[in-house]
């Protein structure tokens, strides 16, 4: 067990914890204690653990800043997961909570002899070095890459459960502090549904743990009235543990919360979300132990811990004051009071009546101690940024400060209001904020409690009436002078011997503010980026507004020239995880998948659609994918093609408009018989093909290719909209499924069925089309044969599809009926010499080149493409589509887009090819120049290796020639 | 009690279902979930396959004309759901296309009678869909349906803003989806009618998103308890 109790025993401290719930749990591998409702960082620093981690770039010793998430210090590793803020994340029993950012141990660092070397890592460093001499970089690479970065990803890590929601609300409240309950509280009241959304657990704000007037009590009492108040109504939602990281336009708004990542559109949003602390710059300013006097606040309030056994305060406001009387009340020593300015008023006097020592007109200019502050250097300020020498040194093991603040504006910028920096009072403030959006509270300037709750309901009413769409209802001015005594104008003290540092999380001192402006990089986003102040996990919360201050000073601008850096969402870190959330990705099933399951289907995902490639195990899917050819060469397979397309047609025009979407002709095309259809867009490229089926002299069913259908049913829509023709286009995909039965049994397997369909040969030629009913099931049935042997391609209602299948599979069993997949069709489909576009066409293919011309009707005056094929045509082609076959057994099989290769060049490319077991050789499809398409003509394929592999031009189709078996 | 495999129709969804714990009742040419969930869990929230009942779809420029003419009850208003006096809904989509769902009561005698009474020579320019077909249909019911959307719909559908026979057409877990408000004997109910084939993924999504809200898994039967109430 680590470390001695830090813990307050009274009342009024330690109201999230549960004294009665202890657990235990490791840090760096050592147990430690601590309590249910305690963070990482309470729980550490209540077994006076102070020193949490090493600086980014120098390792130096850090400890809690702000106690509230806002700062790196405080980032750790917890198991598999990196970046885990300790000030936030809730302790829990047995959790492995690690350091980073270290080698050796976190209390001896070895890396942190990078300290010593600071005068060699100057500002912009990086711009500068690592790039010459030519190759040293790999030098420098692996050396930096080992110290680079925080934490550890752990590539195994289990996958965690990450969803999004979508809020709505009339008014959005950001921050649920005292002037976010008030804006809240009012909105609802005044009739709005509104939604409060805070990032800590309890709602309160500063009334958490600081003081209202003085009192403790007063703050406390506040607090529960506005909470009962909120959650007793019924118009107002409240989300705790949740942060905005980002405002957008249209009332968007982003928020984290656990394991969510919320989309929220609001018609009003009041952004409430209070203020961030300021460091006091001085030597060794960093050293664990010195933090905010409102982290020291939290510690005690929230987590009953003690900060420290004594303490000095650095403060140019009463909230430095009030956190000395809160100090005292825990029950440590307060030994002195150091007060930038001369800071009056009952909580200085009471303060004083305590007997603590109040140091007025000085500063700290140092601080000793390594990994837990000991004593600081106190000294009279001379004037802006100057001191005399340190006269005084105090013992303490902790130090607070208080010497101002900046509002929280990023959230107001995100949505596009603008920043300026107010002399009145040392801080900047949001002006002509967009339509929608208001502040309250310290964001808005506005810091005495009266003010704050007068402001804040005004506000929260207006926004109400707002969103209701009641004109004139504009949020009331933000107006405090109380302001003006909360921000020291320039608490940034150069020591000379530098490690006075301005921004924590990137190790930047003054001394490299000073040389980027010197560096001539004076405007501010030019520091920004040079420098990297502000590029860290804290964003700039508490480097900015020092930042802005030296470039004022050096370059002897007023503050409000400087301007600021940008703000930009995330507000906090979001994890890739919350960006994914839950992943929709549907799946389409055709309605006989369970049945392909139980036959042990391998499935192949054809767009959203699952197939089956084949049936049978992995192992053998060779012989697997032969048998299932050979079956439908020799008996019957059937195949599920339910995926393909299909568009109901219907209406007057119906042939007329086909007509002119597909590049044949359709209007003679006699009812009760199918037509092959070509579609090429207005470029002539070919886009689709499938048949024609005219069911009635005004209704067509048109097939399209799987992944096309969407694609074509768009193309008849808007085409649709522009001819304004009378006609109907459904797309009827999913409504029908759809199988191939086919081979030479097949005709005998239908017959076997009860049926008011005429099968025989005669009655039902190829390329014939027929309604009716078979087995009971109401059934479109086309004669076609994609796969070069007599078939019927059998199309029924969704719901009944596996019904079929059932019934289909059944009546072929004594037939040798096989099921098959996607692999033997396409060795069938490439046997006959069928193309398939996507496949042996590109987005550039015109039907020429496909050698389509066939499908092209010269007369009709009109298609898609026409005109662009006819420009294509007399122009002529640069390549042809033609059949192939390898002539030399011995060598390897050619795959899809292997390159043919002619005197070292490359002149065409394989788009299929198949080892055909029924033709005992290997054949394909392949793009040539038209002086090589002539049959018989030799050229080489390149293969995988570089070895060359003979083939010659063979007319196709390569099986069955005369088309006479799919016609028996 | 009878089995999916009995029937000539069957849902896509059957074997969730049976997953779920479902017993079988036919209703015409097609098996019904029966014996999951009871009153007070839909009340709450809980999500019933109602695909298995008849709906069908008409599309062409005339078809609020020709609706109206068979004597369906609905008004050219894009987005809005119309009673019918058998209880069945009237979903108008567009100025061109309806979607009708049947009553509860599972009787399809109405729309095959509209179906039969339509003919493609009679040149009328409305067409009939395949909608039992094309589109499975759920009904999502109780007082928490809203937050359940808000995890896969990017519309506003609190009840507060989307009033009963209110349509949405979106996308629900990226997926389109018709989403109807018809609130069922007083307890909040939204019809979803989305791709059939995508069906199993749908429920998969819908029973992933309602898990934080106790949600069941209810049946047809429960619905007909609720609207008689």
């Amino acid at each position: 067990m680590s470390g001695h109790s830090n813990r307050i025993e009274k009342p009024g401290f330690g109201l999230l914890i549960d004294h009665t719930k202890p657990l235990s749990f490791t840090f760096d591998g050592k147990l430690f204690n601590g309590f249910n409702g305690d963070t990482i960082a309470s729980a550490l620093y209540g077994s006076q653990q102070v020193l949490l981690s090493r600086s980014f770039k120098y390792h130096r010793p850090r400890g809690a800043l702000t106690m509230n998430g806002l700062d790196a210090n405080t980032l750790v590793q917890v198991a598999d997961e990196p970046n885990v803020r300790a000030d936030l994340h809730p302790v829990a029993a047995g959790i492995a909570v690690k350091s980073i950012n270290h080698l050796g141990s976190l209390q001896r660092d070895a890396f942190s002899v990078m300290d010593y070397f600071s005068r060699f890592l100057p500002v912009g460093f990086y711009y500068k070095t690592f790039f010459r001499p030519a190759g040293i970089w790999k030098y420098f690479e692996r050396p930096i890459r080992i110290m680079a970065g925080l934490g550890t990803l752990d590539p195994r890590a289990d996958h965690k459960y990450y969803d999004k929601a979508y809020l709505f609300t009339d008014v959005l409240v950001v921050g649920g502090g005292s002037a976010g309950l008030e804006a809240a509280i009012a909105a609802a009241e005044t009739g709005a549904e509104t939604l409060l959304i805070d990032e800590n657990s309890q709602l309160g704000g500063s009334l958490l743990y600081g003081r209202v007037s003085d009192s403790r009590e007063a703050a406390d009492t506040l607090r529960t009235r506005l909470v009962a108040k909120a959650r007793g109504l019924e118009k107002l939602t409240i989300l705790t543990s949740t942060v905005v990281s980002g405002l957008f336009s249209d009332g968007w708004a982003a928020a984290i919360g656990g394991n969510r990542l919320y989309k929220i559109r609001a018609r009003q949003t009041i952004v409430a979300a209070g203020s961030f602390d300021q460091p006091l710059v001085f030597r060794n300013n960093d050293r664990p132990g010195i933090l905010f006097a409102t982290a020291a606040q939290r510690l005690m309030r929230l987590y009953g811990v003690r900060p420290g056994n004594r303490a000095v305060i650095a403060t140019s406001n009463t909230f430095g004051y009030e956190a000395a009387l809160d100090l005292l009340d825990a029950g440590t020593e307060v030994a002195a009071v150091i007060d930038l300015g001369t800071t009056s008023g009952p909580t200085v006097d009471a303060v004083r009546s305590r007997g603590v020592r109040i140091v007025t007109g000085s500063t700290l200019v140092d601080a000793k101690g390594y990994l837990r502050v000991e004593s600081v250097g106190v000294a009279a300020i001379t004037g802006q940024g100057k001191t005399a020498a340190a006269t005084d040194w105090i013992t303490c093991d902790c130090v607070l400060i208080s010497v101002g603040c900046s509002p929280a504006l990023n959230l107001a910028s995100h949505a596009g209001a603008k920043v300026i920096f107010d002399d009145a009072i040392q801080m900047h403030r949001a002006v002509s904020p967009p339509e929608g959006i208001a502040l309250a509270g310290a964001a808005a300037g506005v810091w005495s409690p009266a003010r704050v709750a007068a402001h804040a309901k005004a506000t929260g009413s207006a926004a109400a009436r707002l969103a209701a769409g009641e004109p004139g209802s504009e949020p009331p001015d933000a107006d405090d002078p109380t302001a003006a005594a909360i921000t020291h104008p320039y608490p940034i003290f150069k020591s000379g011997k530098g490690k006075e540092f301005i921004d924590f999380d990137e190790d930047l001192t003054i001394k490299d503010i000073i040389n980027s402006v010197k560096d001539g990089y004076d405007d501010i986003q030019l520091v920004k980026r040079y420098s990297t102040a502000g590029l860290g996990p804290s964003q700039g919360r508490h480097a900015n507004l020092n930042t802005i201050r030296i470039v004022g000073a050096v370059t002897g601008k007023p503050l409000a020239a400087i301007g600021t850096t940008t703000f930009r969402p995330p507000l906090v870190p979001e994890k890739f995880a919350h960006m994914a959330g839950r992943a929709f990705e549907p799946v389409r099933l055709t309605s006989m998948h369970h049945r392909h399951q139980e036959l042990g289907a391998q499935f192949m995902t054809a767009g959203l659609w699952l197939r089956p490639a084949y049936y049978g195990s992995k192992d053998d899917a060779a012989r697997t994918i032969d048998d299932e050819v050979r079956a439908v060469r020799t008996a019957a397979g059937l195949i599920d093609v339910s995926t393909l397309g299909g568009l109901d047609i219907r209406g007057p025009d119906a042939a007329a408009f086909i007509d002119r979407m597909y590049t044949w002709a359709y209007e003679k095309q006699p009812v009760g018989r199918a037509r092959y259809t070509l579609m090429t867009d207005m470029s002539g490229v070919v886009i689709d093909d499938g048949v024609a089926c005219r069911f009635a002299p005004n209704h067509y069913y048109v097939t399209a290719t799987t992944s096309a259908v969407d694609q074509v049913y768009r193309a008849m829509t808007w085409s649709n909209v522009q001819w304004k023709m009378d006609v109907d286009v459904a797309n009827v995909t999913a409504a029908y499924s759809a199988m191939n039965l086919a081979g030479p049994k097949a005709r005998a397997i239908v017959q076997t069925l009860t049926t008011d369909i005429d099968f025989s040969k005669d009655a039902f030629p190829y390329m014939g089309v027929r309604t009716g009913t078979l087995a009971g099931i109401p059934v479109r049935v086309l004669r076609v044969g994609f796969v070069g042997e007599a078939g019927y391609e059998i199309h029924c209602p969704a719901g009944y599809g596996e019904a079929l299948w059932d019934i289909l599979m059944t009546a072929g069993k004594p037939h040798g009926l096989k099921p098959f997949g996607v692999e033997a069709q396409r060795i069938l489909r490439l046997e006959k010499g069928h193309i398939i576009v996507g496949q042996d066409t590109d987005g550039l293919t015109n039907p020429i080149e496909a050698g389509m011309d066939w499908a092209l009707a010269k007369k009709k005056p009109f298609y898609i493409g026409k005109r662009s094929i006819e420009l294509q045509a007399a122009k002529g082609i640069t390549r042809k589509l033609v059949g192939f076959a390898v002539t030399d057994s011995a060598s390897p099989v050619p795959k899809d887009c292997h390159l043919i290769i002619r005197d070292g060049e490359i002149v065409g490319r394989v788009t299929s090819v198949v080892k055909s077991a029924t033709l005992g050789k290997v054949i394909g499809l392949a793009y040539l120049p038209p002086t090589m398409t002539d049959a018989g003509q030799r050229f080489e394929i390149r293969v995988d290796g570089g070895a060359m592999v003979p083939a010659e031009v063979v007319p196709t189709p390569f099986y069955d020639p005369q088309n006479a078996r799919q016609d028996i | 009690m009878t089995t999916p495999d009995l029937h000539l129709r069957r849902s896509p969804l059957r074997s969730a279902l049976l997953k779920a714990g479902a017993k079988w009742e036919a209703l015409g040419d097609i098996a019904v979930s029966a014996g999951l969930g009871n009153e007070e869990a839909a009340r709450h929230l809980a999500i019933t396959d109602l695909s298995p009942l008849p709906r069908l779809g008409f599309k062409g420029r005339e078809t609020i004309p020709a609706m109206q003419k068979r004597g369906v009850t609905l008004e050219p208003t894009p987005n809005r759901a119309f009673r019918q006096p058998d209880g069945g809904l009237c979903l108008v989509l567009a100025a061109s296309e309806v979607i009708l769902l049947s009553p509860l009561g599972g009787d399809g005698g109405r729309l095959k009678e509209l179906h039969d009474s339509w003919s493609l020579e009679a040149g009328e320019r409305t067409y009939p869909l395949l909608r039992n077909d094309s589109h499975a249909w759920f009904a999502i019911t109780g007082a928490k349906a809203s937050d359940l959307f808000a995890k896969i719909c990017g519309v506003d559908l609190r009840l507060s803003r989307f009033p009963d026979l209110s349509i949405a057409q979106t996308s629900v877990a990226k997926l389109s989806a018709i989403v109807t408000r018809a609130d069922i004997g007083g307890t909040p109910a939204f019809h979803i009618l989305a791709d059939s084939a995508s069906s199993l993924y749908f429920f998969d999504c819908l029973i992933d998103a309602a898990q934080e809200f106790g949600s069941s898994v209810a049946c047809l039967d429960v619905l007909r308890s609720l609207e008689s109430g």
